[in-house]
């Protein structure tokens, strides 16, 4: 969670990626931010997030990020 | 066979009924004759070349299938017992690798397909007529072997169910390009005729015809006579005036046809995906592109922007522009080069001609800089006070985006680049609006149009207007009307049928739709 909460503020300092639970419903993450963090995941977690999975759902939260990870990671 | 023709309403009718009966009959086979109007209507049209569809949608069924196995079995041998991490790892990517060239092979297969038809076999000079749709269900059987790959959905055992889904007659004249997750509840049930989807479809279907052949039928003989090869003679004005007929001409063929598509589709219990959210009150050309062929767009977004912006150089460019120059340098490149691939991209779905390039083009580079500017404009706002959110600037930015909007026509319609760019100049520096308004009244005295004409076109236009102002409200001009009195009601729709009815004696011919061309 912590590697993962760096490679959110590396993409953007200026939100509270820790205890948001709305960053997509309230808009405060911009799509290309989401892309962006796409890729950085992607890379770091060496994972494939489909496009299919590119919904708000995912998003809003950094654990709801973790858990699409976590998913992936086991599938 | 066009939505007019009596073969098209034979054709609707006789299915409608065999569909209703079947249903009674045997609810769970009542999709059989969806397919069997699908197959029939392709024939109808393209005879021997409906081998084209089955051929992507045997493709995309057995590849799907392949890919999903591969999946399970992938999965099933990283669960045996003593395996240590990085074997499970090994064994995950190289099924991943696997899988990924399957799907660029089949995805691959279908895309050469179009090409080879729309492409390369008219630069060649060998055309054949395009199988009907075909530029639609491709990118529709490429969607669904895409999610397959990405776990959207299972994929469908059935072949049939899956060339259904790909040759579903209403969606092949012009769109829209479906999804299989949206459409196959609806398509492979069973459906009764219910009186208000019935209500929902015919209003839906006039209003639908009105936009068709009392705006956009009307305005094509002054499009044609205004924008064509010779333009670059004209004075700015009557270009300018040409492109803004354009405007309206382009916005009625599209989305009426898609009305009357989906009023179609509605009569056999399929709900379509929508194409159109009121685009002209776009305050941007990014944002026009959201409510304007939204199936189109979406299908660009999800299949190529996505994928792109997330691949490992594209990511890694980002990441080292970002670093150097800051994260709005890095955004921008990186979505700038995104979206212009992308428009470059919609402007060759419509044809190989250099001009539908350029059209892409020059909506790409707009979209891309008003995003790399979007820091100077937001200066630009605070040193002059202005308030971005205002209405006078939600005002502004409509109007701004129609008139890029109204510009695109130059390439959009004319033939040669080089007219196009002409036009441009002329509409800057040679507008002559007196030269404009002697040609337009030219129009008139040549025949090209008529008094009637205009009127009947600009009276549907202004109850198109209304129409669009009232859903861009958040009302249902719909269900204002269905809850009327029934005698306001029927005056409703009899001014509707006349005015139909009237265009038709006005009309210089009738037209197909523009984007059954593409």
């Amino acid at each position: 969670m912590d590697e993962l909460l760096e490679l959110l503020k590396d993409v953007r300092d200026d939100v509270d990626f820790e205890n948001c639970e709305s960053l997509i419903d309230d808009g405060i993450l911009a799509s290309f931010d989401i892309l962006q963090i796409i890729a950085a995941i992607n890379e770091e977690f060496d994972v494939e997030i489909p496009a299919t999975s590119i919904i708000p759902a995912n998003f809003n939260s950094a654990k709801a990020m973790m858990a699409l990870i976590t998913k992936l990671q086991e599938d | 066979m066009a939505f007019y023709s009596v073969a098209f309403f034979g054709f609707v009718l006789l299915f409608i009924i065999l569909h209703d009966l079947v249903g009674e009959i045997s609810p769970k086979n009542q999709w059989i004759v969806r397919l069997l109007a699908g197959l029939s209507f392709f024939v109808f049209l393209s005879g021997v070349r409906i081998v084209f569809v089955l051929v992507s949608a045997l493709s995309v069924w057995d590849g799907a299938r392949i890919i999903h196995k591969y999946d399970l079995k992938n999965k099933e041998m990283r669960k045996r017992e003593g395996l240590s991490k990085d074997e499970k790892k090994a064994i995950k990517e190289k099924g991943q690798r696997a899988k990924r060239t399957y799907l660029l092979s089949i995805a691959g297969f279908n895309l050469l397909l179009l090409i080879l038809v729309k492409y390369y076999l008219p630069v060649a000079n060998h055309p054949i007529a395009l199988p009907i749709g075909i530029s639609f269900y491709t990118l529709m059987a490429v969607s669904y072997i895409v999610d397959v790959y990405g776990s959207k959905y299972e994929p469908e055992g059935n072949f049939v169910k899956v060339l259904l889904y790909l040759c579903w007659f209403p969606q092949l004249i012009q769109g829209p390009i479906n999804r299989f997750d949206t459409v196959k509840d609806d398509l492979f049930s069973h459906h009764r005729l219910h009186a208000p989807d019935m209500r929902y479809a015919f209003y839906l279907f006039l209003f639908g015809a009105v936009k068709k052949y009392a705006i956009a039928d009307l305005l094509a003989p002054i499009v044609n006579a205004a924008l064509n090869n010779d333009s670059a003679a004209y004075p700015g004005s009557f270009a300018l005036f040409g492109a803004l007929m354009f405007a309206v001409q382009q916005y009625a063929d599209f989305s009426g046809g898609i009305d009357m598509s989906i009023a179609v589709s509605l009569l056999f219990g399929v709900k379509m995906n929508e194409n159109f959210r009121q685009p002209y009150f776009s305050t941007s050309l990014a944002q026009f592109w959201r409510r304007w062929h939204m199936t189109l767009g979406s299908w660009m977004r999800d299949y190529v922007f996505y994928p792109f912006v997330t691949l490992k150089p594209i990511a890694d460019l980002n990441k080292a522009v970002s670093k150097r120059f800051g994260n709005h340098a890095g955004r921008s490149l990186i979505g700038g080069i995104s979206n212009i691939l992308v428009f470059a991209l919609v402007g060759l779905w419509h044809g190989p001609e250099k001009h539908f390039l350029f059209w892409g083009l020059y909506n790409g580079i707009i979209i891309a800089a008003s995003d790399a500017l979007s820091p100077a404009f937001s200066k630009i706002n605070t040193l002059l006070h202005i308030d971005p959110d205002g209405k006078g600037m939600y005002v502004f930015r409509i109007v701004r985006t129609f008139l890029i909007i109204t510009f695109a026509g130059f390439f959009d319609v004319i033939g040669p680049v080089s007219v196009g760019i002409k036009c441009f100049i002329n509409t800057a520096f040679h507008f002559m609006p007196s030269v404009g308004a002697g040609m337009i009244a030219q129009l008139f005295a040549d025949g090209v149009t008529s008094v009637p004409a205009v009127v009947t076109a600009a009276v549907a236009t202004v109850i198109l207007i209304i129409n669009s102002v009232s859903k861009e409200r958040g009302r249902s001009p719909r269900e204002y009307v269905c809850a009327q009195k029934f005698y306001v009601r029927w005056i409703i729709c009899f001014s509707l049928i006349m005015i139909l009815l009237y265009s038709f004696t006005v009309s210089s011919g009738i037209r197909g739709f523009m984007y059954a061309a593409f």
